[in-house]
């Protein structure tokens, strides 16, 4: 398996930590920092890009605030996924938040989107998931994980473009 | 820096965890599994026996289930030391929550805390606590972290003992 991966697309770049049980991605979007940050946080905007393409989100509980939480299900067909987290920190470029797969309701990452401002309109998006195991970092990377982020922010990409983001 | 060090009474092991930007540490209570969850999640209790003697604790914010955060701070020697994060899981059987010193804004670890039944009413606390990075985990363990466990559990063995638990 190769450390690094790149979506269909080509846009967004996923590695391993080569000594850490860290996955880092990194994504470029015509956007403002504040416009990332309301995709995140804003729960109508949230719902209409996060996840794989033909898979809906549901939120149960949202309170995108420093010391919040979330709780969505997402669901296609008979398949049906439950998600939850804390808000650590959402700052102005800055969002930490944990994430738990109800699925393995043992299991818990804590993930931090940081924006950075390239200028014209364009943020670059760092964003990285620190995991229990290296054993777990390589099982998220080998999991087919950048379908559903490919889709997910192309479908972002579409929002921005269409001003809804 | 030794990666296993005992605090000063010899009760509570601390080590580094290998190949991870981690710290593990566990200690044996004269209590029940239920009791130290109490013990970290009763706000009344847990002002009581957390942080180094003199510390004199204060909570700001404090909602212990899951989904929850909290805000504590200590004043020593006149200077105030504030520490924040949320409550990701509160169950029987496991706690696991973010952590900020606010000294250090940007580093947050992941602590999970189980607590192990060993029968004739012992029970062995496990601490796991996770960082994003070497440098942030090796700066904890040689901040004299290991005064402030000693203490505090010294305290909570008191409580017990008390029947104040």
């Amino acid at each position: 398996m190769s450390s690094t991966l790149k979506t269909a697309d080509g846009t967004t770049t996923i590695e391993a930590d080569p000594n850490l049980p860290l996955v880092r991605m990194t994504r470029d979007f015509q956007a403002t920092p504040a416009q990332l940050v309301r995709a995140h946080t804003d729960p109508e905007v949230f719902v209409q890009w996060i996840g794989p393409n033909g898979m809906d989100t549901q939120l149960k509980h949202w309170d995108a605030r420093t010391g919040g939480s979330w709780r969505y299900v997402s669901t296609r067909g008979d398949e049906e996924y439950a998600f939850h987290g804390s808000f650590h920190e959402v700052g102005d470029d800055k969002i930490v938040q944990t994430f738990t797969y109800d699925g393995f309701p043992d299991g818990v990452s804590l993930e931090t989107q940081w924006f950075e401002d390239l200028g014209d309109g364009r943020t670059r998006m760092h964003a990285t998931s620190l995991v229990e195991s290296l054993e777990t970092r390589d099982l998220i990377l080998s999991s087919g994980m950048e379908v559903g982020i490919n889709d997910g922010y192309a479908k972002l990409d579409r929002l921005l473009e269409d001003g809804a983001g | 820096m030794s990666t296993t060090m005992k605090t000063a009474d010899g009760t509570t092991t601390i080590e580094a965890v290998e190949d991870m930007p981690a710290i593990r540490m566990s200690r044996d209570f004269r209590a029940t599994p239920a009791q130290l969850v109490r013990a970290h999640t009763d706000k009344d209790l847990f002002v009581q026996w957390v942080g180094p003697n003199g510390s004199n604790m204060t909570i700001d914010h404090w909602d212990a289930r899951t989904g929850g955060s909290w805000r504590h701070h200590g004043d020593l020697d006149g200077e105030e030391y504030a520490f924040r994060g949320c409550f990701h899981t509160v169950r029987d059987d496991r706690l696991v929550q973010t952590f900020t010193y606010e000294g250090f804004p940007d580093s947050v670890a992941l602590e999970t805390m189980w607590f192990e039944d060993l029968g004739e009413g012992r029970t062995r606390l496990h601490v796991h606590s996770l960082y994003d990075t070497y440098e942030g985990r090796d700066g904890m363990l040689s901040s004299g972290m290991e005064v402030g466990v000693n203490d505090g559990y010294a305290k909570l063995d008191d409580l017990l003992e008390a029947g104040a638990v």
